[in-house]
């Protein structure tokens, strides 16, 4: 009994630390996000390269955002079956984060090869990712020891909140969401696919804004980048992986010739392979446009990314022994992964398209789950020509779309599973209770919608709304919204002027 | 280091660990290393030895006092005015030099004295009334001279007190520091919970007052608004609180760390705002700096030739009521010119004791007509409601007289004075008032924290909380704990983008 009477301040001690601790972990793990200086996407990606299925990767392509919008793991799965994940962080993030980012991944990964995106080797690094990259990790032996050796001023947050980061987080109080509590927020990236974000608008460049200009100069790269570019390196070595090293197309002045040298020597220098997609034979090679592949002067978009990782993917199969997992049980998942990536890439499609003709033609070759829903605003049929009607009836328009009898009138087409589902057009006879067009339908998962076409003399309006959602573009002409019952959203929303032309001119 | 600094926890739990590990005779020896630790990373080294060497004139001078006991008079009072010089020279020099540039100049003497720059050691204005009440004591033979140097030196420089006190006394606390303590468990948990408290009433509540209280006094966010009527009303109200949080609970942050080692030290508070009087509320306030001004300053004077005198000529000229009246009276007045002086050396504060002591004077020369009125008008004072009425008149008065000490000068705080009468209580009900610094959601938490502190003050004064609470149900009583630790984690005013490292009191 005495016995029991003495132990009991201690079990009563460490019962009570256990109840701290648990407290502080579940709160820690809702409020210490750095999503609040950075977006969801990349808070998650950093801790999402943390919880990839143990050993299971062929190559790791690290490096900022660039890499991120850059190498598309599932292209390069889908065309030679090795798997791989995109690592890295946004927001300038350097060779410090890469290398405390790799150092965590491959306690329990080996790859083959590690992608290693060289765009930040001259640039100065940035606290903000690698705060991202150090939250995600946790505390670690090696982030103690980076945050004594990264140079002074380089860091702005105390020591102390990187070993408790609810010291800096703990006021998000404040801006709590369910995303904090249930981490879906990346559920919320349809677009989101092993680390890859696709980016989908595009920017038009000059021609000569790319491929890179030739230069005998020599750039000097950032101290602390190349200290820890080595590091990086010395790394792969260490655990067996072969680093090679890349640099993700981008316009003239975001990568010059000088680097280029600087990097090519240095690879040359250490018996390291070097792909730089900005070279103008490997831009030919990978048929890069750039009136259609970049989305700023440092990133490319969903198309560009398809072509630089088609490049580098073909380059690693060709030069390394990795395997094809295809078809493999253990990585079921990246199959199915593939089958929604396809997807988002035949959706992309719909996006990138910019005239009615091809706009009909990728409708055909639809599979099930799309849902194309036409609403005619103010006029729509002057500009359309004999092959655009002729389009419109393939797909089961039944209609005549002529200039006789279509002029100005309203008109709502709903064509789902590759089936005309509806089909409306008014009589014009410029009363607004007749000519009207309304229409209300259930989309394959049950969500409902709602279609209005008003011709410009009955009220000039073309609504298309989902879920209780305006998505029309609400504009002259054939206003179209896609949507993929499979992936549960709206895919492309474009409005294409069938009165001036013939569907050349589009607003989206 | 500040007291509420992850740094200042990581030295604590080493603290706690050596004493404990060290043999009982020694632990005091590891007291004393510890807080030498704690006053060279809190100041510098060279700060450290002008504290020794203030300690070593008290040391000195004591035994030299009771060597020579004839000349024992004038040594005590050369220590004491070596003290109080040093306390004058490093912190208040500026002052005197501002005085006497100023009179120069009236004086027309075209003389520039130069302002002296002085590094101030740490916790100056409570170690050395604490020296002085030592040589005192050993004066006057309440006490003998400490033969260990060491020893003295760990009295005056007790870590936890290196902040804001408490102004102990030798022969209270020298024994109890260097006793070696065995481990506690109950002490040792009262001691982390009060430490709670105290964190929760400085970052929680304080913080919050203090954000208000500088906006006000500030004039504005932007340091361009005339604050007027009500707001000097809530900047007064803001800024007693405010200090009453910061500074009670620094003292219980500093008496739960010397509870840890099984040091009890005096307490400086006992609920002051339940006071129904100023003299009251002062006895109740700064208790340990209270007891020193009465034991220190006016009971010499009132024992010493000058106040005899005084009683002989007021007996003389006025009676004997008056005889023991004025002498206590002018004691007061010298107790709170050098209270005023000591919070800080400018004629705001000055002028703040001026006023206190006026107010408390002019309570007591007022009493006899008070109880006049009182009977006239047949006024309960045993019921609650009387109470109320004189604990109201209290605060208000308590409001009134501080509202001067954080103006920035004596002129703006009369011109806030003035301007407090203007009538403007809208600004209670128009929003006004969370443009004071504090957005809705920090402003509803100040509240509650302070709800919470009138709750606890209520049970305070009915005795200890934290034994009442020690007597609950252990469910409840954790639940109570984690909740406290849960609200000052994620709702304490610390971390980046805040400092809450300076205490009102440490700058005093």
């Amino acid at each position: 009994m005495e016995k029991r009477a003495k132990m009991r301040p201690l079990v009563c001690t460490i019962a009570f630390l256990l109840c701290v601790a648990i407290v502080y972990s579940g709160i820690s793990s809702v409020i210490a996000h750095s999503n609040e200086q950075i977006s969801w996407i990349h808070a998650y990606r950093a801790k999402d390269a943390l919880r990839v299925k143990k050993n299971s990767l062929d190559v790791i392509a690290i490096g900022p955002s660039s890499n991120i919008c850059g190498f598309s793991p599932m292209e390069a799965y889908g065309e030679y079956g090795f798997s791989s994940f995109s690592a890295g962080v946004g927001h300038a993030s350097g060779f410090d984060c890469y290398y405390l980012l790799l150092k965590e991944m491959l306690k329990e990964q080996h790859p083959s090869v590690v992608l290693i995106e060289m765009s930040m080797l001259f640039k100065l690094p940035e606290e903000t990712g690698f705060r991202v990259i150090s939250d995600a990790v946790g505390v670690t032996t090696e982030k103690m020891l980076m945050l004594k050796e990264l140079p002074e001023g380089y860091l702005t947050d105390s020591m102390s909140s990187y070993i408790l980061p609810i010291i800096k987080y703990h006021t998000r109080y404040k801006n709590i969401t369910s995303n904090d509590f249930f981490n879906t927020a990346a559920q919320d990236y349809y677009d989101y696919f092993q680390g890859f974000k696709a980016l989908h608008t595009r920017k038009i460049y000059a021609d000569n804004a790319y491929p890179m200009a030739g230069s005998s100069e020599m750039a000097q790269p950032n101290a602390t980048q190349f200290f820890y570019m080595q590091k990086v390196l010395d790394l792969c070595r260490s655990k067996g992986a072969v680093p090679v090293l890349y640099k993700m197309p981008c316009i003239f002045n975001y990568w010059e010739g000088s680097q280029y040298n600087a990097v090519r020597e240095y690879a040359q220098k250490n018996d390291l392979d070097y792909i730089d997609l900005n070279l103008p034979d490997i831009a030919q090679d990978m048929n890069f446009d750039v009136y259609q592949d970049f989305y700023n002067d440092g990133h490319i978009n969903f198309s560009g990314a398809v072509k630089a990782t088609q490049y580098l993917s073909r380059y690693l199969h060709e030069n390394f022994d990795l395997p094809d997992r295809r078809g493999d049980p253990a990585y079921a998942y990246l199959d199915e992964e593939l089958e929604r990536y396809e997807r988002e890439k035949f959706n992309e499609k719909f996006i990138q398209t910019t005239d009615l003709s091809s706009y009909l033609d990728l409708l055909s070759e639809a599979d099930s789950g799309y849902t194309a829903i036409i609403s005619a605003k103010d006029e729509a049929v002057s500009g359309l020509s004999d092959e655009l009607r002729e389009q419109l009836k393939k797909l089961g328009f039944q209609s005549d779309l002529t200039l006789e009898n279509a002029f100005r009138h309203s008109l709502i087409g709903v064509w789902q599973d590759g089936c005309l589902v509806h089909e409306s057009l008014s009589k014009g006879n410029k009363n607004p209770q007749k000519d009207v067009l309304e229409y209300r339908g259930v989309l394959p998962d049950g969500i409902k919608y709602y279609v209005k076409s008003a011709g410009w003399d009955v009220g000039d309006t073309g609504s298309i709304i989902i879920d209780g959602v305006e998505t029309s573009r609400n504009s002259r002409g054939l206003n179209i919204v896609i949507y993929d019952s499979r992936a549960g959203r709206v895919v492309d929303s474009v409005a294409f002027d069938t009165f001036s032309d013939a569907g050349i001119s589009y607003t989206r | 280091m500040s007291i509420v600094s992850f740094k200042f926890f990581m030295f604590l739990a080493v603290m706690v660990a050596a004493y404990y590990l060290t043999p009982c005779a020694f632990r005091w020896i590891a007291l004393l290393l510890g807080s030498a630790v704690f006053i060279i990373i809190g100041s510098s080294w060279q700060l450290y030895i002008v504290f020794l060497a203030q300690v070593m004139l008290a040391y000195g001078g004591a035994l030299l006092d009771r060597k020579y006991q004839q000349q024992g008079r004038w040594i005590c009072r050369t220590v004491v005015a070596l003290e109080i010089a040093a306390l004058t020279l490093l912190k208040e020099s500026s002052f005197f030099i501002i005085n006497a540039r100023c009179a120069l100049s009236l004086l027309g003497i075209p003389r520039e004295i130069p302002y002296l720059e002085f590094a101030v050691p740490l916790a100056i204005s409570y170690y050395t009334l604490m020296l002085v009440s030592y040589v005192l004591d050993v004066h006057w033979e309440k006490i003998g001279p400490e033969k260990n140097p060491m020893k003295l030196v760990l009295y005056a420089g007790f870590f936890p007190q290196m902040v804001s006190g408490p102004i102990t006394r030798y022969d209270e606390t020298s024994a109890i520091l260097c006793e070696g303590h065995r481990f506690d468990y109950n002490r040792f948990c009262f001691g982390t919970q009060r430490i709670m408290w105290g964190l929760f009433k400085k970052l929680v509540i304080a913080e919050r007052l203090g954000v208000i209280v500088k906006t006000i006094y500030g004039g504005g966010l932007e340091g361009t608004w005339t604050p007027t009527g009500s707001y000097i009303l809530i900047g007064a109200a803001a800024y007693i609180f405010n200090v009453y949080t910061d500074f009670s609970g620094g003292m219980d942050i500093v008496l739960g760390v010397a509870q840890l080692f099984g040091i009890t030290l005096p307490e400086n508070f006992n609920t002051p705002f339940y006071s129904t009087s100023m003299s009251e509320l002062w006895r109740r306030w700064h208790i340990t700096l209270g007891l020193w001004l009465r034991d220190y300053i006016m009971y010499p004077f009132l024992r010493s030739r000058s106040g005899s005198r005084l009683r002989e000529f007021c007996q003389k000229h006025w009676g004997k009521k008056a005889a023991k009246k004025i002498p206590s009276y002018i004691g007061t007045l010298l107790v709170w010119l050098y209270c005023g002086f000591w919070h800080g050396g400018s004629y705001t504060f000055i002028f703040w004791g001026l006023i206190t002591f006026v107010v408390i004077v002019g309570g007591m020369v007022l009493e006899p007509l008070f109880n006049k009125i009182k009977m006239l008008l047949r006024v309960n004072t045993e019921a609650a409601s009387w109470t109320l009425f004189g604990r109201l008149r209290t605060v208000i008065l308590f409001m009134i007289v501080g509202s001067v000490q954080p103006a920035e000068n004596l002129v703006s705080a009369l011109k806030m004075w003035k301007n407090a009468f203007v009538f403007n209580p809208w600004v209670f009900v128009d929003g006004s008032l969370y443009q004071l610094g504090l957005d809705r959601i920090d402003f509803g938490i100040m509240i509650f924290g302070l709800l919470v502190l009138f709750v606890v003050s209520k049970y305070q004064q009915k005795g200890s909380v934290r034994e009442t609470i020690a007597k609950q149900n252990l469910v409840f009583r954790w639940i109570l704990w984690l909740g406290l630790f849960v609200a000052v984690l994620l709702f304490g005013m610390y971390g980046e983008g805040y400092d809450p490292a300076d205490f009102i009191y440490g700058g005093f």
